[in-house]
């Protein structure tokens, strides 16, 4: 099957989008055209803030510009948005409820041959810290164009995490309704129950499928938004499972396999949850899908890491 | 236009009456940014009581200018301003510094009407003016953004940004003010980290520069009446200020950038307000 590439698939959502709704601005911080976003700057050359490589200033001038009911879409490398310009997207953005619109352009791996510097396994970790905001992981082509579409319907801040590599399909799009802070059932299971979000919820259908055939049926359950996180469904889920496991492209500590472990903490008759993902400060550099084998984080390594637990 | 002797009058007596809201805000409750308030106090007069368009009743207007105190901690003065210009009752005053006050030691916009940025982080308001001012030209609105900063805080590398984007991009809607006292928390800005090349830096960076008496009410109103000075180009304004201004103690005094008087103190603070004071009580 084809794989996606999702900025693509962000590049034509965004011009569609833009077409709609004259409110909408791209900033970029020389970053615009790597994030996809040269097709609505070709069509609304006007609606194109171009701040130069300057992130702090870029989320300031998108907090200003909302105050003007504009609502901006800011797009940077992932590190350089979500950690050097933290401070004025939780001050600036998050408490002030600002209608800003925050894309961390190749989330998690997906710059695995450039280093420790651009890649980003802490993202989620400090946005689910700001006030106010809505993170989404889209993990499939129809996943990238509804978080856009939700985003801008949303009023508030919304964190995009996009991916970078081609995606195969989660599932078919015919079959599937998308919202903010619902997570959808993707494979029926009764065995063991994996709560994936964004690009390892592809990994974890090849999971359970190779699980399958070791007679291990699991249930796979996607959360495309890790926050405000589905907390009625995520506790009725648990109740009958055993074991939990959990699957982000990001590191272990503080992401969304935490913020799973921080609701079920507080509930009685909780399975045990496993989270599975990047050890903090893990530097090891190459080919994505490679980077992914070595974490362990592709269907085949979530499979092997879930029958090791079970045995 | 030339400034009459009554406007002068009335707006050294706001900024008389600003004094006094900082001054017995930190003698009644404790502990303010009383140096840093003082230095501002003149400029805040000026802007918010005869150049900045507003709407009292409806301080969200969107045809009114804007204001970002970028300083966050100099907002006694602000406080003290919104009150004199009648956005809030003198009584507000009375719950600084107590639980779940609308006037916290920096402004929150959520909590006090008239405030435009919750602000208190340094180097975050030229960057919040750009937007602002970017936003109101695409919007073909002439209102304008004014932005105070300290001039400690012209280390923060974020206004640095901020003023590349501003003369980059044309925004001659905003008016910044750099309240230029010479002081900070550990010394003076000029051992410190030296700034007294604002003038030269912003040129270079291509902003149109006045530099003024920041406690002369006269040349404060005709320096930011003539903004912007250059057609497509930001303006900046470097007041030149005491920190402290209106306390003889605390003038230039490193140690009143917070105040928390005692009582000797704070009698010598209300003797000298009544001396100056005495000027307009014949009115």
């Amino acid at each position: 099957m084809n794989r996606i590439d999702p900025r693509k698939t962000f590049e034509t959502t965004l011009l569609e989008l833009g077409k709609s709704n004259e409110n909408i601005l791209a900033v970029s911080c020389d970053s615009a055209k790597g994030a996809g976003m040269s097709s609505f700057i070709n069509e609304f050359p006007d609606r194109y803030i171009e701040v130069g490589i300057s992130e702090q200033n870029g989320v300031g001038i998108c907090s200003g510009l909302s105050q003007v009911d504009f609502i901006p879409i800011i797009a940077v490398i992932t590190p350089f948005l979500t950690m050097r310009a933290y401070e004025q997207i939780r001050t600036d953005i998050g408490y002030i409820n600002a209608n800003v619109k925050l894309v961390g352009s190749g989330g998690g791996l997906a710059y695995s041959t450039l280093g420790f510097t651009h890649e980003a396994i802490e993202d989620i970790a400090v946005m689910r810290t700001i006030p106010n905001m809505t993170i989404l992981c889209p993990g499939d082509g129809y996943e990238v164009d509804q978080a856009l579409r939700l985003a801008i319907e949303h009023e508030g801040p919304v964190y995009i995490r996009m991916p970078r590599h081609g995606l195969l399909p989660i599932r078919a799009a015919e079959n599937r309704n998308i919202e903010i802070g619902k997570s959808e059932t993707i494979v029926e299971g009764d065995d063991v129950l994996i709560l994936a979000t964004g690009t390892m919820v592809r990994e974890a259908v090849d999971a359970a499928k190779e699980l399958e055939a070791s007679g291990i049926k699991a249930k796979v359950e996607s959360f495309m938004t890790v926050k405000p996180i589905d907390m009625e469904k995520l506790v009725d889920l648990c109740k009958s499972y055993e074991h939990i496991f959990t699957v982000e492209e990001h590191s272990k500590t503080a992401g969304f396999g935490s913020s799973v472990a921080e609701i079920l903490i507080s509930e009685k008759d909780m399975g045990q949850v496993h989270i599975l993902g990047v050890e903090e400060g893990s530097t090891r550099v190459g080919p994505y899908r490679e980077i992914l084998e070595v974490y362990g984080l592709t269907g085949e390594g979530i499979a092997k890491s879930i029958k090791e637990k079970l045995k | 236009m030339a400034l009459s002797k009554e406007k002068m009058n009335f707006l050294e007596k706001k900024a008389y009456n600003i004094r006094k809201h900082i001054i017995e805000a930190c003698i009644n409750h404790g502990d303010g940014h009383a140096g840093s308030s003082l230095s501002c106090t003149d400029i805040l007069a000026v802007l918010y009581m005869d150049i900045m368009k507003l709407d009292v009743d409806n301080p969200k207007s969107k045809d009114r200018d804007y204001f970002i105190l970028s300083a966050g901690h100099k907002c006694l003065a602000l406080y003290g301003t919104l009150v004199e210009k009648g956005f809030e009752s003198a009584s507000i005053m009375d719950t600084y510094n107590q639980l779940d006050t609308p006037i916290p030691g920096h402004p929150d916009r959520d909590k006090f009407r008239g405030v435009d940025f919750s602000t208190g982080s340094l180097g975050h308001g030229l960057p919040l003016a750009c937007g602002l001012a970017k936003g109101l030209k695409l919007r073909n609105q002439s209102n304008k953004v004014y932005v105070l900063m300290g001039d400690g805080e012209q280390g923060e590398g974020s206004i640095w940004e901020a003023a590349a984007y501003a003369s980059h991009n044309k925004l001659d809607n905003i008016i910044a003010f750099i309240d230029k006292n010479g002081l900070q928390i550990n010394g003076t800005t000029k051992d410190v980290l030296n700034t007294n090349s604002l003038k030269e830096r912003y040129e270079a960076f291509g902003w149109e520069v006045k530099e003024i008496n920041g406690h002369d009410v006269k040349e404060i109103h005709e320096t930011v009446s003539s903004a912007p000075f250059t057609q497509g180009k930001p303006s900046l304004i470097i007041a030149n200020t005491v920190k402290g201004k209106g306390l003889s103690f605390a003038e230039n005094n490193l140690s009143y950038h917070h105040w928390d008087p005692g009582e000797e103190e704070a009698n010598i603070a209300r003797e000298e307000l009544s001396k100056i004071g005495k000027r307009w009580h014949s009115e």
